[in-house]
């Protein structure tokens, strides 16, 4: 712990090193959303109920709502400002958008990166897994059947909605 | 959205520094494990001048470990993530209750340590592991100490550890022969605690029951021990006749209150139907279905 109460931490966001000194009771969420800017990760319950906070970290989801920014040093986290690569959209964002699996947008940074996690160790995850491992990210819109199609849409990392329309 | 109120932080890198901390700070000492819990009471304000002691940079306290004897050891920071893939055959009970606590992104974090330390009533992990006759290994200034799991709870958030104790994982004795399940019920598939849980283990000797273990969650002040029910089961044939009248006995056994998730009644209801059919799930192989209740 630095003298001043606050502690010295990296944060590795999106493949990026962040040196921050940061107090014990800020949280992920925080750190990323007014330290880094990072405003896609949502800010919703604060409580682990909504998911709007999902990030991974070291390629699993968690609420960043839940993880102390202390806890999160050294941790390789990616938001959803790290999906797109070069300008391209992840397969996941193209395939939301194609999908219209969108509406107001609050649930879908934790849907996507939900849905990345998922596909990372499963990419052949049929319908009732997808609804069982997202059910963590509440949509007001109700845009469930959607995300559940996209999801579904894109698989070992290769967007096929397009063609098969 | 609340922020979390400032608190004293620690990350001790030894059980030792951790006990002394915990002595130190004494009922303002709380044990950060996974957060899961005790940062949502925090938000919510439920938990005045803390001093947290972050057990998180303390080496060992992750993972399972297998013995050639079937013995299992699980350490107390072990996330329910990765006991959903269990692989040990005689601990299906923890490993379908571990499928069915929280959400996905909880689970990643969420500890088996916090699970029982937080000695909730609903906690889902306690009860598979008083039906598996677990013992947790308990830490503290006079040294180390097992506490069998059915002992382990005086009274809702009241685990019964000394002032500068904390949990440090998990022992499982062998389980040759037997078979569990665990199942509950809560008002939404996912992410919500416990209105009723179920857990049993059964010792079979062909389609005879050599002994029998059913501990009961969120239907009493502490995760329930069943002996009443255990003993329906104790010596008989297994099948559709006991695994009734057992659902019938359990129902009485269980003490439940009436909150916002449901009323006493019908978690009485609820534990009759998930008796049986924990039971039958039990002893006729592993449900394939993905979720449950
Ligand atoms: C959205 C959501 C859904 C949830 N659903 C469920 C559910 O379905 N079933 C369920 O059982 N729980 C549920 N929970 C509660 C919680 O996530 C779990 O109980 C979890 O296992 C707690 O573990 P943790 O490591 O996060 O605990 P923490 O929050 O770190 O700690 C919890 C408590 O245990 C104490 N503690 C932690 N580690 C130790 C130790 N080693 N020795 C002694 N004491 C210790 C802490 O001091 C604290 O009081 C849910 C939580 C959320 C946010
Ligand atoms: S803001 Fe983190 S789960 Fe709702
Ligand atoms: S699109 Fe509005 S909350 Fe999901």
């Amino acid at each position: 712990m630095l003298a001043s109460g606050l502690n010295g931490i990296t944060l590795r966001v999106n493949g990026r090193d962040h040196e921050l000194a940061v107090a014990a009771n800020v949280t992920l969420l925080e750190a990323l959303r007014e330290n880094l800017g990072l405003t896609g990760t949502k800010e919703g319950c604060g409580h682990g109920d909504c998911g709007a906070c999902i990030v991974l970290m070291d390629g699993h989801a968690v609420n960043a709502c839940l993880v102390l920014a202390v806890d999160a040093s050294g941790r390789d986290i990616v938001t959803i400002e790290g999906l797109a690569e070069g300008g391209q959209l992840h397969p996941l964002q193209q395939a939301f958008l194609d999908k219209g699996a969108v509406q107001c947008g609050f649930c879908s940074s934790g849907m996507m990166l939900s849905a990345k996690a998922l596909l990372d160790a499963n990419p052949d995850a049929d319908a009732e897994l997808i609804r069982r491992e997202l059910s963590g990210v509440l949509c007001r819109c109700g845009t469930y059947p959607r995300v559940i199609e996209a999801v579904l849409s894109v698989e070992n990392g290769i967007n096929r909605s397009g063609g098969e329309g | 959205m609340q922020r979390i109120r400032p608190f004293g932080y620690h990350e001790p890198s030894t059980l030792r520094e951790a006990a002394e901390l915990l002595l130190a700070y004494r009922e303002n000492a709380r044990i950060l494990a996974g957060g899961t819990d005790l940062l949502v009471l925090m938000r919510r304000l439920k938990v005045a001048n803390a001093v947290l002691i972050n057990i998180k940079r303390i080496p060992g306290l992750e993972g399972v470990t297998r013995h050639d004897d079937g013995r299992v050891e699980i350490g107390a920071l072990t996330t329910v993530n990765i006991l959903e893939s269990l692989p040990h055959p005689g601990c299906a009970v923890l490993r379908a209750a571990s499928r069915v606590l929280g959400t996905r992104s909880v689970r990643n974090r969420a500890t088996i340590g916090g699970n029982v330390g937080r000695a909730s009533p609903a906690s889902d992990l306690s009860s598979p592991l008083i039906t598996l006759n677990a013992e947790a290994c308990v830490y503290g200034p006079l040294g180390e100490r097992l506490v069998p799991m059915s002992r382990l709870f005086l009274g809702p958030g009241r685990p019964d550890l000394g002032v500068g104790e904390l949990i440090t994982g998990f022992r499982i004795p062998a389980q040759p022969e037997a078979r569990g399940w665990y199942l509950k019920a809560g008002r939404t598939c996912g992410s919500d605690c416990a209105q009723a849980g179920v857990a049993v283990q059964l010792h079979l000797d062909g389609y005879h029951i050599r002994e029998a273990r059913v501990s009961l969650t969120a239907v009493g002040p502490t995760p329930l021990p069943a002996p009443q029910t255990e003993a329906v089961l104790r010596g008989a044939l297994a099948g559709p006749e006991v695994f009734a009248q057992a659902a019938l006995v359990a129902a009485d056994e269980a003490r439940p209150l009436t909150d916002f998730r449901a009323s006493a009644d019908y978690r009485r209801v609820l534990i009759k139907t998930l008796t049986v059919a924990a039971l039958t799930t039990a002893y006729t192989g592993e449900c394939t279905c993905s979720h449950q209740a």
